[in-house]
């Protein structure tokens, strides 16, 4: 726990020190608020709520581990530090997660000022019926972000391409999760992907929390949501354990 | 005559550099997915906002502004790959004027541009299901070529920053966000408050945007002659203020010698 607390820590001063990844946390959010804000004034409050506040601070949240991800791995390759991390008495993973942990944290901060940003300028209060759903929910959100940033990092760990990949599934997830703008609006096909995505979930509990619902809806949104970060994390966890015996095997992790 | 030929030589080039032709993968994972799939994100929320009738009005807005990125950051980040590749100080040394260098690649940029917003247009329509007749296709076309010019002469003028700064990357994305906040391609531009308004004015983009919403909704490319002059006269003082920037900032990069660290 001391590594990835370590970790998270010096991971997060390093980040804010780049002037990107201030952009991304501060000015992104605010361009966000504005932008979906001014899209959605004439809208009622729990659409209001639902999309320009939630749903934009969801996708600000998103920017960050998107971005923060691939770039992460990308510098460690481009300084030629990865392969110590893959040979340090620490391990990778917990190197990994600890920095996967700082992102999220700041990914957060970003979430709460997208939020405060939108409230300010547009005048709105949150229009929310179950505020304890919507603090259950932003928790797992947390987690389930840092689940598929772990998928993420070990995927661009053996791709050479890992900036390009960043910049590819960025909007196609917010496309397909109904970040911004309802799920029904986009074909049935589709929606069956939208359905094995986390994020999805995340605003289907936003949407519980905002219109309300009974228990058992609740039960069944938490329960996938948790179930599908389980899956994301064990996903993850094996996807390490053969990268790492690949990437010895291969010797091209300084490859770049 | 030499140099004439060197100015297209170098328009190949630059198209070589960065043409599907030359790396197709980059070019769909970079150029092409990205910009449609945020076109159709933005037409999707702007479809649901404002209704599905009017879809057609909010995707071309988004088309011609996110086509419009491909050439404000292609020009925007050219001197910056010359940085990376330590090349920089070697063009600001040539003979040849680092404009004349930079406006050649800029027309390359504005064409790779256009092919890929054509390609989106096209692959955005079908999913959305939107008609074209010949009449629009042609008008289009016009707008299209209108838009590249004023984007690309847009980031030109930030293409200079490269030389002062090491922060190109960060202007240009809160530059983008800025044309999607005030341009009017997912908002009507009355619904800023009076001031944005006015700045919404001097932004490029705003007035292709307005241009295109209108032909989509059925109305003649005549019928916006005034919009089309100020749109050109715009890209035309961009680049002058971009040729009077490089020519101040090559000579303070000289002064200072700090070329290779900002």
């Amino acid at each position: 726990m001391k590594v990835i607390f370590a970790s998270a820590i010096v991971h997060m001063k390093q980040a804010i020190a780049r002037s990107m990844f201030r952009y991304c946390l501060f000015l992104n959010p605010l361009c966000n608020a504005v932008l979906l804000g001014l899209m959605y004034s004439n809208r009622s409050n729990q659409e209001f709520t639902l999309y320009a506040i939630l749903g934009t601070s969801l996708s600000s949240f998103w920017t960050i581990i998107c971005f923060s991800s691939a770039a992460d791995i990308n510098r460690e390759k481009y300084l030629g530090t990865l392969p110590i991390l893959f040979t340090s008495p620490s391990g990778f993973k917990k190197i990994i997660l600890g920095k996967l942990l700082g992102n999220s944290l700041w990914g957060v901060i970003a979430f709460l000022l997208n939020v405060f940003f939108v409230m300010i300028l547009f005048g709105r209060i949150m229009a929310v019926k179950i505020y304890s759903l919507l603090v259950i929910v932003i928790v797992l959100a947390v987690l389930t972000f840092i689940s598929i940033g772990m998928l993420m990092c070990s995927a661009f760990t053996l791709s050479r391409s890992a900036r390009l990949l960043m910049n590819l599934i960025e909007y196609p997830l917010l496309l397909i999760t109904g970040m911004v703008f309802p799920l029904d609006f986009i074909n049935q096909y589709i929606k069956w992907i939208s359905y094995i995505l986390s994020p999805t979930w995340v605003m289907e509990g936003f949407k519980l929390a905002v219109y309300g619902g009974n228990l058992k809806e609740i039960f069944i949104v938490i329960s996938i949501l948790s179930l599908l970060t389980v899956f994301n994390f064990i996903i993850a966890y094996f996807a390490f354990i053969s990268i790492e015996k690949k990437s010895r095997i291969d010797a091209t992790l300084e490859v770049y | 005559m030499e140099s004439i030929f060197r100015f297209f030589r170098r328009i190949i080039f630059s198209y070589k550099q960065s043409s599907m032709m030359s790396d197709w993968k980059t070019y769909m994972m970079f150029d092409l997915i990205p910009p449609v799939s945020q076109t159709l994100l933005f037409s999707l929320v702007a479809g649901y906002i404002y209704g599905t009738d009017y879809i057609q009005k909010w995707m071309i807005g988004n088309a011609i502004l996110i086509a419009s990125f491909g050439a404000l950051f292609g020009v925007g980040t050219q001197l910056m790959d010359e940085k990376n590749n330590g090349t920089l100080s070697f063009l600001i040394s040539s003979k040849t004027k680092l404009s004349s260098i930079l406006f050649s690649s800029a027309i390359s940029t504005m064409v790779t541009s256009m092919i890929s917003v054509t390609i989106g247009v096209v692959l955005v329509s079908l999913i959305l299901r939107i008609n074209w007749n010949i009449e629009m296709i042609s008008s289009f076309i016009g707008v299209l070529f209108l838009s590249s010019f004023v984007a690309m002469s847009f980031g030109y003028i930030f293409s200079c920053f490269i030389l002062i700064t090491s922060e190109t990357n960060l202007i240009l994305n809160l530059v983008s966000r800025l044309l999607l906040i005030f341009t009017g391609a997912n908002f009507p531009v009355s619904k800023l408050p009076n001031i944005f308004q006015w700045f919404s004015k001097i932004l490029p983009l705003t007035r292709s945007i307005q241009i295109a919403q209108g032909l989509i909704e059925g109305n003649s490319l005549s019928e916006y002659n005034k919009l089309i002059y100020e749109e050109l006269t715009l890209g035309f003082s961009f680049i002058l203020v971009a040729y009077i920037l490089l020519k101040y900032m090559e000579r303070q990069s000289r002064t200072s010698g700090k070329l290779e660290f900002t």
